[in-house]
């Protein structure tokens, strides 16, 4: 009976050393042998981290065209105007833009993680959004459209012949002249996440012709 | 005996280290977000991997657009041109009478009106006017009477006639407009009538006691 008690005092100072350990070691071990800074902070649990299985599943459809480790956790249909943006805790990486025009959903990575989504409209019929992997050319950050004489805020220039991403008014039913728009405070979000040479993924529409 | 009692108190001891171990790592793991989120990394693999990536965009989808309930944001900007050459408000073209009668007296808050529309349309004859008329009332075209200049005199439809005119006028007898409803005055009427007559077919005849 001594002997169980004794054994049960030290399973818990050893498993209490062990998690101390734990929570000690990786943070210092890396500060100071790799002389990196300080580790981000713990990626938010408004994620879901995707296994290797569902990865593959992803990229042989053709749903994703490269390695994505998590999604944001949407827990119900977004609206029109409805985003979700959560970057705490990802990591430096490049960005990278996924738009879906059957869906109408905009995807925003930062690396593998993905680190917001949108509602968006894009191009009615006669004008369609083109699809391809574009980047982005340009920015303007309070951009007037001297064709249609209209503000078109936080926009991120596509294409050579004014196909941009940029602030819009997200409604049911609306259609653009072929430009991605998105709600205003995740237009200005995006704005300052991107910058030149990004790539934006479009998919879901017609080809991009390309000269 | 003994060792029985030795067995007894080793199996005592797994027993024990094995609950230690697991209460020690349950308050390490509520204690510590950092092993919770690696042990829930883990964990969520296994859990949540039977989801496609598809099914998770196409929760939070709104949908696909639906077809023909498109409107357009924007419109494209009007040339400049268009807007000098074809100015947006054109009033109807003057009947005859209008034209015998003049333009209708305008307030002096009214802008002048567009001469060059009406020159082509009531340019024939010149018609005079009495000399009685004074000039700027109406039967008069000239602009409306905000300066001290004295507007140019009558002229049927806003054509400025030459000053000669008023003092060679020969004697033109006044036709007064025929008082003719307009299209919209005969629709009122008629939608008059027609509300009295469902009024009175309506009317609840009264019971005779």
């Amino acid at each position: 009976m001594r002997g169980g008690v004794i054994a049960l005092s030290a399973s818990v100072l050893a498993a209490g050393a062990a998690a101390l350990a734990f929570n000690m070691w990786k943070p210092e071990a890396q500060a100071a042998v790799a002389r990196t800074p300080a580790p981000a902070p713990v990626i938010g649990r408004n994620r879901v981290f995707l296994s290797k299985a569902q990865l593959a599943q992803a990229i042989a459809t053709g749903t994703l065209d490269r390695p994505v480790k998590s999604m944001l956790a949407v827990k119900e249909p977004l609206q029109f105007g409805d985003y979700s943006w959560d970057d705490r805790g990802v990591p430096a990486g490049p960005t990278w833009i996924r738009v879906d025009l059957k869906s109408q959903l905009m995807s925003v990575f930062r690396g593998p993680h993905e680190i917001g989504t949108a509602v968006i409209v894009y191009g009615g019929d006669n004008k369609q959004t083109p699809s391809g992997k574009l980047h982005v050319l340009g920015k303007a950050r309070d951009h007037r459209s001297s064709l249609y004489d209209a503000q078109m805020p936080f926009t991120l220039r596509l294409t050579d012949d004014g196909v941009s991403i940029h602030a819009s008014t997200v409604r049911w039913g609306a259609a653009t002249h072929g430009c991605i728009g998105v709600p205003l405070p995740f237009a200005e979000r995006l704005f300052a996440a991107s910058k030149i040479g990004d790539e934006v993924v479009i998919v879901g529409g017609l080809a991009r012709k390309t000269a | 005996m003994t060792a029985l009692r030795w067995k007894i108190a080793r199996r005592d001891g797994i027993a024990a280290v094995g609950l230690g171990t697991a209460a020690a790592l349950s308050v390490a793991t509520l204690s510590s977000p950092r092993l919770a989120h690696a042990l829930g990394e883990g964990l969520s693999e296994s859990v949540q991997g039977v989801k496609t990536v598809a099914a998770m965009l196409a929760e939070r989808s709104p949908g696909a657009r639906p077809e023909g309930a498109l409107a357009s944001l924007k419109h494209k900007r009007q040339a400049a041109l268009h807007e000098r050459a074809l100015p947006k408000v054109r009033g109807p073209s003057p009947t005859e009478y209008e034209a015998l009668a003049g333009p209708p007296p305008s307030s002096p808050l009214a802008p002048p009106p567009q001469a060059p529309l009406y020159t082509t349309l009531a340019g024939g004859p010149p018609v005079p006017v009495p000399t009685t008329v004074p000039p700027g009332t109406p039967g008069g075209g000239g602009p409306p009477v905000l300066s001290d200049i004295p507007p140019p005199g009558g002229g049927g439809g806003g054509f400025a006639p030459p000053p000669i005119i008023t003092t060679a006028a020969p004697e033109v007898p006044q036709t007064p407009a025929t008082p003719v409803p307009e299209p919209a005055t005969w629709a009122m009427m008629i939608l008059g009538f027609a509300l009295i007559g469902r009024t009175l077919r309506r009317r609840p005849v009264a019971i005779e006691t």
